[in-house]
């Protein structure tokens, strides 16, 4: 499998793999569509998916790890299959030791399984993968 | 003046005699007989009974039944919902899996016509995989095989051509889940079927090439195929 880089046709390493995640996550998000009656359809995939990228060693972009539940490895579409909702910051005296007093928290719950996901929304906060400017 | 008199005739009497109306009523549903004391041992109430059966427009038969019924008080607190909230460990168990359902697709829910988009999906995915038209032109073909062998099944039209078992020859359908051992297809008159690797021959096309697949060389689950090497073998038959 080749890539276009630059212009020039490269090989990359693992693209079988990714070609395939990628057609999983896409037929996964079909699926949902197509017989929402039969939600485990796209949880077999996102279980598929998970464990190619763990025997062929290929990292998931966070834009799209972040919509699979950690639990099922369904698809997490907001309203649909998952319920997302804003916490207050956490006021208990252990969780003021780490600093993460002033923060609000976003609560991802997965309606198959109800497993959470807590996220803290910090504003400055930017992921390594979307730094638009090389830093170190 | 009024109310002096009204509080006297209370003195008198606590209760006043009931409207005439009522009593017309009453009289009808047999009350002012009062109920017999072996009526009131069996659980009859004729008045009740009667009253219902004026008031409603169909007479339910299991009314009866209902009446003789007991609803004792329960005494003591009413028991503690168990709130499973499970935020510990997050990869959830095979026994949760069981009871979720997620181990299984139901036999009727899935549609043949639903599946379609899906399909498309697939024939784009492997066209662009195979890379079909430099295949042709190379004379060797370990690539396309290797390739083969890596792709993503799901959503595949799939076909047995032969098999041990004759009730599963001629099966066709697109495949919705593969596992282990077996090819979970949903065939056009909307059956999910249940189709064993092992033993069988599927065939599938992609463009104008047509592919067979030897099943009992490919009992492997889905994703361990993709890191798999697939060694050449002298004979290969069911």
């Amino acid at each position: 499998m080749t890539a276009n880089v630059c212009g020039k046709k490269m090989n990359v390493v693992g693209s079988d793999g990714f070609h395939r995640m990628n057609f999983l996550y896409q037929a996964s998000v079909v699926m949902l569509n197509a017989v929402p009656s039969c939600p485990s359809i796209s949880s077999f995939y996102g279980t598929n998916i998970v464990s190619i990228g763990k025997k062929l060693q290929l990292k998931l972009d966070p834009s799209l790890k972040r919509t699979m539940c950690k639990g099922c490895k369904g698809l997490l579409i907001p309203g649909k299959t998952a319920e997302v909702r804003i916490q207050k910051p956490l006021t208990s005296k252990k969780k003021k030791k780490r600093q993460k007093k002033n923060n609000k928290i976003q609560v991802w719950k997965c309606l198959l399984c109800e497993c959470v996901k807590n996220y803290i929304l910090k504003s400055d906060y930017i992921l390594w993968s979307e730094h638009t400017v090389p830093t170190m | 003046m009024e109310k002096e008199e009204n509080s006297e005739e209370s003195e008198m009497m606590i209760y006043k005699p009931l409207p005439v109306e009522v009593r017309v009523t009453l009289e009808q549903h047999s009350l002012l007989l009062g109920p017999t004391q072996s009526s009131i041992k069996k659980g009859e109430d004729t008045f009740l009974m009667s009253y219902i059966q004026t008031r409603t427009p169909v007479i339910p038969e299991e009314l009866t039944t209902q009446f003789k019924k007991n609803f004792p008080l329960k005494i003591g607190r009413p028991a503690k919902e168990n709130k499973k909230t499970r935020t510990r460990k997050k990869v959830l168990t095979s026994i949760e899996k069981r009871r979720l359902g997620l181990h299984k697709l139901p036999k009727t829910g899935i549609k043949y016509k639903a599946c379609a988009p899906l399909h498309q999906l697939w024939v784009e995915y492997m066209e662009n995989f195979l890379e079909l038209e430099n295949s042709a032109k190379a004379a060797n073909k370990d690539l396309l095989y290797q390739r083969i062998a890596k792709a993503d099944y799901h959503g595949c039209l799939l076909m047995v051509t032969r098999s041990k078992c004759p009730s599963y020859i001629g099966a066709k359908g697109i495949i919705v889940l593969e596992t282990k051992n077996t090819f979970q297809i949903i065939c056009e008159d909307d059956q999910l079927r249940i189709i064993p690797k092992r033993d069988s021959v599927f065939t599938f096309n992609v463009s104008k090439w047509t592919f067979t697949l030897f099943g009992s060389h490919m009992n492997i689950r889905p994703s361990e195929r993709a890191a798999r090497k697939f060694k050449s073998k002298p004979t290969i038959d069911l």
